[in-house]
């Protein structure tokens, strides 16, 4: 028997393996056929993509780690889901034969997540633990078998003289000492507990051994048993599980109807509503997209999205979407109103959405306003069932810090030195490896090197979204979402998901598109027509960007983006889409060419004339992922399916691991093309950094074209602007930020005040900003709403005793409002805390409270608010503590060391190319905002790093760099 | 009573060289940096402050010696304190390290007035221990807490002069919840004087209504505490670490099924609190939400549990753990309590006197009066 089960580390609290070493452990041992023996099938597709891989090596002549040396190969080694789990007691576990019983095994599984008992599931092999359990089953007229263990020797000794059937293929649980240990110290993690005090399942007795030897070991040596055990090997092997399909839900309503004729006419009929000029181009685009679409019978997917889009179209609901993502990149999706930017007129590549050889599924991602779109999921959930319909699923795997932090506790460490070694990890002290001799962290380093990499914990994706024709549990099983009511996720995580064929669609939250919603609303009609097009084109809202005025702005408000705006001077619609997505870490190493080449100080000589055509609108630097594929296209004559295999593997962990095999292909493909050697040096060089987190073209327009909107309401009306900002909670910086940056475009804020204030930020004609009374800390909501619904029935109050007995408020809700600055109106003395007397039924005989001066009206508005009105908490600091006569504003003058105080509202910690920390920062005072870095020297004599939030002398030396005012950071 | 600095005398006591010199103990709480946990007046002077960084405090104060931290060493010091108290009165409390209530009402007899008494305890404190310890005198405990942590010797707060006495020091000064520190800074309340003349029906909107008598009478310098006897467990730590197991096997039911009926009885609230205090007398507290107290009781353990391994991150320093569940309308009580066999055993001498002009009858049924 060739067959060997595998508990791999999706068995929580159990398996020490994870799937390549699994693969490889079952292939060394003399095995060809591995049954994954989890509890679930979570594992599954991680296994698969490792076999698969292993595979594409093969074909490619390259060795796998787990398939070097004598032995089995890739392509003769098979792989089977199979599961572990408990029913009325008794352990089992259930190897599926059929599609059937796949179903059936994922019903099971689906079922007990959400709590109901479940059947054993029909059309699989069962295998019962012991005696009691296959006689448990057979009692229910189950037919099973049991799976028999050296161990159990007598046991099966039993069943076997009774004529039960017995199988005994080997359990790869672990192999050495150090495994078992891996394992005692995996259950401490799992059921937090320490060590010491943890026991493990299994014994020296369940190491695993080769091949060989488990069948001269097996006790029983009986025919019987070798037989039944072959024939499950051969009832398993028969079967194949469905895998890569495409399979996806059609909408509601249109059972039964020609999806693609459906979707034909509603874009037809669209086109000209939608496209204002090229139509013929567009048309053209058209026919060649529902073709596409027709052969991968993909209509159905737009469709689904669209009814998603409106199902709550009756509640006026979502009030703007922006569809994202590589769909956004589709003409269909465009006149479906699934996307807002005009991919003929951006010149999109649909390649990058869906192509003929396309084998995962594409999917869409469509933002809604962050407040809507759990009301759009319920919507969903509603409307195609909680069978039909399921979140996917996010799989954490242990990574540096969290392996510390799991390996600490197990190990009882306080809380005090998982923070110090945290640190370390991060690069702080000279790192993990200079531990001093003797600490007692050194010997947990290894435990820590043994767990990186295993799964961890479960977790929601934050909008993938499955929808299946009929039942879910016929392709996956599924649980109910954690924290989540109402809301199913599934069991495999998004690669999972996309392998078996699920197609996805991720629905997402969008703070941005409420800050326009909002904004617009106060407007009142003031935004003009086609608000897209124009924000597009209005010449105030180019120039604010490009001069990087866009604190606030979506998506380029980050001090890196300013920045680059401010060096490029650029605030075109084209710039933008390439500069959002040149801030990217994978294109990040290529700023300063591009840079100096769009403001005109290099000129850009492509070596090869196939770069100035490709890539001269980025002026011959890889920006977009398309970019990727479009170079291996032209130049190693790849299909865009490969190329696109290759751009999705940059943005991976593996990615070093698996780039060589790419590489490989590509240079042959290009000498084979003729490419000169340099010419394809260059470009495998530009392709080979462009690793990490990057964006498609497609993403990077949408994402532009709700900057410019952004950009508008901020360049024409910055008061409904920043208070829909701060209002919505959302963006980079905090709400004093955003005032000090209110505050710099002319703009008065008044405090809280509960005869004027709203719940949220409200604008005050063009040049006043009300902060509104959600700000205020402590202050119970139930109460501030009745405040604020009392006064719009009754009018304003006259005086506190009046809006006292209008609206009766807890002490806590006055001592709030009062301290805040909400009642300043009934003291025009200014003094807070006779305010709250008040409520206490004024000041007692022979107590006098000392009066609020501005100073302690600042510190409350800080404590209550997180922001101040009237002196700035920096200059708060320099007053209480001291300062020099330098401000913020000095950082522009160049050459002086200054020393000032400053509040930080943005900070950023990164590793310089020697590994070491540095660290970003913004400053502000009431003179302006800075930029300023801590070098690593500078960064690591602080105690710990800048905090948002935090006011702090800083001492430093005003530079340039690339002509921009910056503080180099002493300490 | 107050011995200051204890630790740094203790220090100084073992070794001669480090007297008169700014000191510091380190922070047993590992860091990035390491950074000073206590600091002695001498080092304070010289700008030096707990948090400081190390390091930098070596380079602001060049004499200044840095100390590894021995709680052990402290918390058997603090031992023989309480012993050393109990030769000048039954009664008292032990505070923070190095501090301690002390009864001397009715030690006239004994040691002579209560000024002369709290003399003569200083003296005898310096010749027995080598310890410079401070006395405050009053019939209120706040205030005699007070005077002993202004005076370099003894300083006597007389009677009726408490609330004066007390009027100046800032309310800070009170170990408060930071809420209640806020509301009142918010009030515009800085000094206890400012506490003084509120009235108690409007301190209770301000704070939980049986805590506030006990506030003003503190603020006041009325407060007349009845100390407990200093060879008892210490006030809320009320028993030591082990719980004594049921003696009968039935017990171990019986004991769960009352547990579990008194803690299911839905119309009295519920409460489940654990505290701990660091070697140090930080206090710390950790209360369980509502929602968890549905839970049966010895459901709870392993909350409890995970609460305390969460929070105490000083665990190598606490010396005192107290779990308490509260149920009913009644008194709070200790789950540690004091077992049968030990308050028997307090018994012990009196049965022995008893049986001895006894001997047929020491004990009799409470129901028998006797003539």
């Amino acid at each position: 028997m060739s067959l060997a089960f595998g508990i791999s580390d999706f068995s929580m609290g159990e398996g020490i393996y994870r799937a390549k070493d699994l693969i490889r452990l079952a292939r060394r041992l003399g095995y060809d056929r591995l049954v994954l023996w989890d509890e679930g099938l979570r594992g599954y597709p991680k296994a698969r993509a490792e076999l698969d891989w292993a595979r594409e090596l093969e074909r490619m002549g390259m060795a796998h780690p787990s398939f070097d040396g004598e032995g089995v190969t890739a392509s003769a080694f098979h792989l089977h889901p199979g599961c572990r789990f408990a029913w009325r007691g008794h352990r089992y576990g259930a190897l599926p034969q059929s599609n059937a019983g796949y179903a059936a095994l994922n019903k099971l599984l689906t079922d007990q997540a959400h709590g109901r008992e479940g059947e054993p599931p029909a059309e699989c092999i069962l295998l019962a633990n012991d005696l009691a359990g296959l006689d448990a089953l057979l009692r229910e007229g189950v037919f099973a078998s049991l799976l028999a263990h050296p161990r159990g020797a007598r046991e099966a000794q039993m069943a076997a003289r009774g004529a039960l059937p017995v199988v005994a293929p080997q359990v790869l649980r672990f192999r050495t000492k150090a495994g078992l240990e891996l394992h005692r110290l995996k259950r401490a993690i799992a059921t937090q507990s320490t060590l010491p005090r943890t026991g493990a399942l299994w014994d020296a007795r369940d190491g695993a051994v080769p091949r060989e030897v488990w069948e001269a070991r097996f006790p029983a040596c009986d025919a019987a048993v070798d037989r039944a055990t072959r024939d499950l090997e051969a009832r398993i092997a028969a079967w194949e599980i469905p895998w890569g399909a495409w399979t996806c839900a059609g909408p509601v309503g249109l059972e039964g109807a020609d999806l693609d004729a459906v979707l034909r006419e509603r874009t037809v009929e669209a086109l000209p509503r939608r496209m204002a000029h090229r139509i013929p181009e567009a048309e053209a685009r058209l026919e060649r997209e529902l073709e596409l679409i027709r052969f991968k019978g993909f209509a159905g997917y737009f469709l689904l999205v669209q009814d998603l889009v409106q199902t709550l179209k009756h509640v006026n609901l979502p009030s703007s979407i922006c569809g994202r993502g590589s769909g956004a990149a589709s003409l269909v999706s465009y006149l479906l109103e699934l996307s807002n930017v005009d991919p003929v007129d951006t010149n999109l590549l649909f390649e990058r959405f869906l192509t003929r050889e396309r084998v995962d599924p594409p999917d869409m991602d469509i933002d809604f306003a962050w407040d809507e779109r759990d009301q759009v999921i319920q919507a969903a959930f509603q409307r195609y069932g909680r069978d039909r319909t399921a979140m996917v699923s996010n799989h954490v795997f242990f990574k540096r810090r969290a392996a510390l932090r799991a390996v600490g506790l197990a190990y009882g460490r306080p809380e005090s030195e998982l923070k110090a070694v945290s640190n370390r990890s991060r690069g702080w002290d000279g790192g993990l490896g200079e531990l001093p001799e003797g600490d007692p962290w050194r010997p947990l380093l290894a435990q820590v090197e043994a767990i990186r990499g295993h799964f961890h914990q479960m977790s929601v994706h934050p909008g993938g979204l499955v929808i299946t024709g009929g039942p879910l549990w016929e392709h996956a099983a599924f649980q109910p979402a954690p924290a989540k009511e109402g809301v199913s996720v599934t069991q495999w995580d998004k690669d999972g998901v996309e392998g078996y064929g699920l197609v996805k669609i991720d629905l997402l939250g969008n703070r941005s598109l409420a800050v326009i919603r909002d904004a617009k609303k106060a407007l009142n009609g003031r935004v003009p027509a086609h608000f897209g097009t124009l924000s597009r084109q209005d010449p105030d809202t180019q120039a604010l960007l490009a001069r990087g005025d866009s604190i606030g702005v979506f998506y380029v408000e980050s001090p890196a983006m300013r920045q680059l705006q401010g060096r490029v001077k650029k605030g075109d619609f084209e710039s933008l889409v390439i500069h959002s997505s040149l801030i990217r870490p994978a294109a990040w190493r290529w700023v300063d060419r591009y840079v100096k080449r769009a403001r005109g100080e290099e000129a850009f000589l492509p070596s090869d004339p196939i770069f100035k055509e490709l890539l001269s609108e980025s002026f011959g630097v890889l920006v977009y992922q398309e970019d990727v594929l479009k170079v291996c296209v032209a130049l190693a004559g790849w299909t865009h399916h490969r190329a696109d295999q290759l751009r999705k593997l940059l943005g991976k962990a593996d990615c070093a691991e698996k780039l060589p095999l790419f590489e490989r292909e590509f240079r042959e493909g290009a000498a084979a093309r003729g490419v000169t050697p340099e010419v394809v040096e260059e470009a495998w060089d530009m392709i080979r950094t462009f690793q990490g987190y990057s964006f498609c073209k497609p993403h990077s327009a949408s994402y532009a074209q709700v900057s410019f909107q952004s950009a508008w309401l901020k360049a024409h009306h910055p008061a409904e602007f920043f208070a829909s900002v701060i209002s919505n909670m959302g963006g980079f910086y905090p709400a004093v930020a955003y005032l000090g940056d209110a505050r710099r475009h002319r703009l008065t804020v008044r405090g809280p005040d509960a005869n004027a204030s709203a719940w949220a930020f409200t604008a005050e004609g063009d040049q006043a900003l009300r902060v509104g009374l959600m700000q205020v800390q402590g202050a119970l909501e139930q109460e501030v709403k009745a405040v604020i619904e009392e006064r719009e029935k009754g009018g304003p109050y006259q005086d506190l005793d009046t809006l006292l007995v209008r609206v009766p408020l807890s002490v806590t809700t006055v001592e709030a409002l009062a301290s805040a600055g909400a009642f300043d109106a009934f003291a025009p003395d200014g003094d807070r805390a006779r305010l709250l007397w008040a409520r206490l039924g004024g000041v007692p005989p022979g107590v006098r409270p000392r009066p609020t001066d501005p100073f302690d009206r600042a510190d409350l508005e800080l404590e209550l608010m997180g922001l101040t009105l009237e002196i700035h908490p920096a200059a708060l600091a320099r007053v209480r503590k001291g300062g020099g006569p330098a401000r913020v504003a000095d950082v522009a003058s160049k050459d002086r060391d200054l020393r000032f105080w400053a509040l930080v509202v943005a900070a950023k910690v990164v590793s310089d190319k020697n590994g070491r920390g540095m660290q970003f920062v913004t400053l502000e005072d009431e003179t302006g905002l800075c930029e300023a870095v801590a070098f690593s020297e500078a960064f690591g004599r602080r105690r710990k790093p800048y905090l948002v939030g935090e006011v702090t002398e800083v001492r430093g030396r005003s530079v340039r760099q690339d002509g921009l005012p910056v503080l180099e950071l002493k300490q | 009573m107050r011995i200051p600095e204890l630790p740094f005398q203790l220090a100084c006591q073992r070794d001669g060289a480090l007297r008169d010199r700014p000191l510091a103990f380190l922070s047993p709480e590992g860091g990035r940096m390491r950074t000073l946990w206590l600091v002695n007046a001498r080092a304070r002077a010289e700008g030096i402050r707990p948090g400081d960084a190390m390091d930098r405090a070596l380079r602001q104060a060049r004499g200044l010696r840095v100390l590894d931290p021995q709680p052990q060493t402290w918390w058997e010091a603090q031992g023989a304190f309480a012993d050393f108290l109990q030769d000048w009165s039954p009664q008292g409390r032990l505070g923070r390290m190095g501090e301690a209530l002390l009864e001397l009402a009715g030690t006239d007899r004994l040691h002579g007035p209560p000024r002369d008494a709290a003399s003569k305890l200083r003296k005898e404190l310096a010749q027995r221990h080598g310890w410079d310890g401070r006395g405050g005198l009053s019939v209120s405990a706040t205030a005699a807490t007070f005077a002993a942590r202004e005076t370099r010797d003894l300083r006597e707060v007389a009677e009726g002069a408490e609330a004066s006495f007390l009027a100046p020091h800032p309310i800070a000064q009170l170990e408060l919840p930071p809420r209640l520190r806020f509301r009142l800074r918010r009030l515009g309340l800085r000094l206890l004087g400012d506490l003084q003349p509120v009235p108690l029906g409007v301190l209770t909107q301000l704070m939980p209504v049986d805590e506030a008598p006990t506030l003003l009478a503190q603020v006041r310098g009325e407060d007349r505490p009845r100390l407990p006897l200093l060879t008892e467990p210490q006030d809320r730590s009320t028993f030591r670490w082990r719980l004594e197991p049921p003696r009968l096997p039935e017990e171990i039911p019986l004991a769960r099924w009352i547990l579990d009926r008194l803690w299911s009885e839905r119309r009295s609230p519920r409460r489940l609190t654990l505290l701990w205090w660091d070697v140090d007398g930080q206090p710390h507290r950790w209360k369980a939400f509502d929602a968890d107290l549905l839970e049966p009781p010895l459901a709870l353990a392993p909350l409890v549990r995970s609460a305390f391994l969460t929070i105490a991150t000083r665990r190598l320093l606490v010396h005192r753990v107290e779990l308490r569940v509260h149920w009913g309308l009644g008194q709070a009580v200790g789950l540690f309590q004091e077992g049968p066999s030990a308050r028997l055993g307090r018994l012990e001498p009196t049965l022995a006197r008893l049986r001895k002009r006894f001997p047929d009858a020491p004990v009799r049924p409470a129901w028998d009066g006797g003539p």
